[in-house]
């Protein structure tokens, strides 16, 4: 009996911790399509300004930010979260190959205007963005690590 | 002995709280951080963006400022080392000065090139 309550206790403490994990993922993203939606212009322009999005600025400046927020969506619901974590393991990596390109091709970058993060400068993005994808693997690897747990009991 | 399956229930509202919480702040880091753009209170005062164009020490020059748009200006990139991307001026008069909508002062920079306003109703800011 105590075994089992010690085997329960783990699962929930894991999933626990991947729900904190989620919802850290969840505020960024939360955070950043919101930050976009409201300075949408300066988005654009930005965009503009960038030699790899110019002639696509008008249409990434709504996808991007509807992006984001169908992986709130998808992490705001339990059952959900992992598809959720996986979608934004796969965004950031695509902005930070961003960033990357542009920092190793461009002279002059363009501001980086996205709310808090404008205080952070490019390089500085790219670790951050990077403390991310290693959030968000963990919160995979914690759910699938759960998702197997349940299934190999009674062992 | 047998084990029975024993059914791990979750409780799904517990489980939305870490969810709700990233919400709340989220919504509020945005309604704190996100600049207000509103016009001013004097329905006179106006806001006009330069670029300088010149080189150092032009500074002085009124014809080296060349106004642009504020999505231009919205576009535009200040690193550490240029500041003073924008003047803001409030008064309007003076046919004859090369931007006849608005009156220019000369503008002087300080030790660290930042420049600095000459008049009352200028005001520099840095877009860093």
């Amino acid at each position: 009996m105590n075994f089992i309550l010690k085997y329960q206790q783990k699962i929930n403490r894991r999933i626990l911790m991947a729900d904190s994990i989620s919802g850290m993922v969840l505020l960024v993203f939360l955070y950043t399509s919101l930050s976009k939606l409201a300075d949408h212009q300066i988005f654009k322009n930005v965009l503009t300004a960038s030699p790899l999005l110019t002639p696509v600025a008008g249409v990434v400046a709504w996808l991007l930010p509807a992006t984001e927020l169908a992986v709130v969506v998808l992490l705001f619901i339990p059952t959900m979260r992992l598809k959720g974590l996986y979608a934004s393991f796969i965004l950031i990596i695509l902005f930070t190959g961003y960033l990357i390109y542009m920092i190793a091709v461009t002279p002059h970058l363009p501001c980086n205007c996205g709310g808090v993060l404008k205080m952070l400068t490019w390089p500085q993005h790219i670790f951050f963005n990077l403390f991310f994808i290693l959030l968000s693997l963990t919160g995979i690897l914690l759910y699938k690590r759960n998702k197997n747990m349940r299934s190999h009991w009674p062992p | 002995m047998k084990f029975q399956l024993i059914k791990i229930k979750s409780t799904n509202m517990i489980r939305y709280i870490t969810s709700i919480f990233a919400v709340i702040i989220a919504v509020g880091a945005v309604a704190f951080t996100t600049p207000k753009r509103g016009t001013s209170h004097n329905p006179k005062a106006l806001t006009y963006y330069f670029q300088f164009t010149g080189s150092h020490g032009d500074e002085a020059d009124v014809t080296k400022w060349q106004e642009i748009s504020v999505n231009t200006y919205d576009g535009l990139s200040c690193d550490a080392s240029h500041q003073g991307c924008k003047i803001a001026s409030t008064s309007v008069d003076n046919p004859s000065d090369p931007f006849p909508d608005r009156e220019i002062t000369s503008v002087t920079v300080n030790a660290n090139d930042v420049p600095q306003p000459t008049m009352e109703n200028f005001e520099v800011a840095n877009k860093q």
